[in-house]
């Protein structure tokens, strides 16, 4: 397992109540683990789980995508935001 | 050869006018000439409708088309710096068009003041070039995109809420994803905050729309840097902004996708569960007989002093409360074993009745329901219209936000 830093913006970061958070995950993992494991780490972002993106090191992941996680990979939480 | 000739990339007028763009490498003349022949719709005149509008119009565009059917209100001057106190009340679209040509006078300004549907959309559009979403509403969101794709318009999108910005050029180029290849469902409305509820600060919005702005001349000068494919986020609380690299267009997106299965605007108030405006709607989950208006509220206080209880956050809470309200947050009722609401509330035993209000009467309703359980032996009903409903029937010296 690694520690890794989960970045939370907009009405995650409304729901969870921090901007940012180390979570463990496995080091070899993929998309459906880490959406799975912030889920049930943080359960009130199932209101949002069907518009939530992730993104890996600044990129977008895919359902299907592998990832390999190192010491400063970088996990972010995205809705969308509407405002205007 | 005569000292009478030469041969101009742009007009003595243009060359004077602009001539601090003109000097920026990779912009130039080719930049402000195609600036110049573009026509960009904006739809949306607000918080990121104003720097969008005043910054092309500075620069040069040669149309601007401005979609919104509201007035100028107080509450939006903060944020909403293109409107001066005089314009309240007036339409937003003419006030903003006024705005643009006392600033320059040689770009030409077209007002559609219309609620922008799935009806019209069209026939607005494809008058344009490049638009740039500067909505306040899910709802208008996928209509816009999806009429941008329709008619191969790029799309310039922005949005912003309390601290946070976000910012992405849609549909520009054949990988680039449109705003339904990342978001192919529509939020939970319960989910979606609007700025009338979480609030915005100028700054923000004015930041995410000059990006906007400066988009739309990259767009226009054909500069390749823009942030067609990428989400740049902006936290201005802490500062720092991240620019994320999105995915590809989705081959089985239902707009842009290869066999698209829509081929022209839907029901978009339908498909989002949510009506096409940032206005909050009125819920009514209680019944009637566990509601209280104003009025009777006026009358119980005026009796007896009440127990009441204030759900809205605290920096609401600060702006103004009735002085017999103790603040506990929705999310407190939610969250607060039984005991600690009472010892808050300040009730013993032989308390019957509790009042519970909120801004605007839906969050009450929410909480009445909550506190039920928690508390069942206190009949709770919550004040119909909350402090906004105070404010105008009771008493019209009561801050209003």
């Amino acid at each position: 397992m690694i520690s890794i830093k989960v970045l939370f913006f907009g009405e995650a970061f409304q729901l969870v109540g921090k901007r940012e958070e180390s979570v463990e995950f496995p080091v070899e993992t993929d998309y459906d683990e880490i959406k799975k494991t912030v889920l049930e780490k943080y359960p009130s972002l199932s209101k949002i789980e069907s518009v939530m993106m992730l993104a890996v090191d600044q990129e977008y992941a895919n359902p299907g995508d592998r990832f390999e996680l190192e010491r400063f990979t970088e996990i972010a939480v995205i809705p969308p935001l509407s405002g205007g | 050869m005569g000292d009478i000739g030469w041969v101009a990339g742009i007009s003595k007028k243009d060359a004077g006018r602009y001539s601090r763009q003109l000097l920026v490498n990779d912009f130039g003349v080719t930049g402000q000439k195609n600036l110049k022949s573009s026509r960009v719709l904006i739809v949306g005149a607000g918080g990121l409708g104003c720097p969008v509008a005043i910054y092309l119009g500075a620069a040069g565009v040669g149309c601007l088309g401005i979609v919104d059917y509201d007035y100028v209100s107080l509450d939006n001057l903060h944020r909403q710096v293109a409107y001066k106190e005089t314009q309240v009340g007036q339409s937003k679209a003419e006030s903003l068009a006024e705005n643009i040509k006392s600033q320059n006078n040689d770009v030409d300004v077209t007002v559609h003041t219309v609620s922008l549907d799935s009806s019209n959309a069209v026939e607005i559009f494809k008058n344009y070039n490049i638009v740039c979403d500067c909505t306040d509403n899910v709802a208008t969101r996928y209509l816009i995109n999806d009429v941008c794709v329709l008619l191969n318009i790029p799309l310039v999108s922005g949005s912003a809420l309390r601290w946070d910005g976000q910012l992405s050029v849609y549909h520009y180029g054949p990988d680039c994803p449109c705003y339904r290849c990342l978001f192919p469902k529509p939020p939970d409305p319960s989910t979606v905050t609007n700025c009338n509820e979480g609030g915005v600060l100028g700054p923000i919005v004015g930041t995410i729309g000059s990006m906007q702005a400066l988009e739309v001349m990259k767009i226009a000068a054909n500069v390749t840097s823009t942030l067609a494919g990428k989400l740049l986020l902006f936290d201005g609380r802490e500062g720092k902004s991240r620019t994320i690299k999105l995915r590809k267009r989705d081959p089985n997106c239902a707009v842009c996708g290869d066999n698209p299965t829509i081929t022209a605007p839907i029901d978009y108030v339908l498909f989002c569960g949510a009506g096409a405006h940032d206005k909050t709607e009125n819920l009514k989950l209680l019944d009637p007989c566990d509601r209280v208006n104003v009025e009777e509220y006026r009358d119980i206080r005026g009796n007896q002093k009440q127990f009441l209880l204030d759900t809205r956050p605290p920096v609401e809470f600060e702006i103004a409360h009735l002085p017999e309200a103790i603040n506990i947050t929705l999310d407190e009722c939610r969250s607060l074993p039984s005991d600690q609401i009472s010892s808050r509330l300040g009730i013993n035993s032989s308390v019957n009745d509790a009042y519970v209000i909120c801004h605007r009467g839906n969050d009450s309703q929410r909480a009445v329901l909550l506190l039920r359980e928690k508390l069942n032996s206190i009949r709770f009903r919550d004040i119909i219209g909350g402090y906004e409903e105070w404010a105008q029937k009771i008493n019209d010296q009561f801050p209003l936000y």
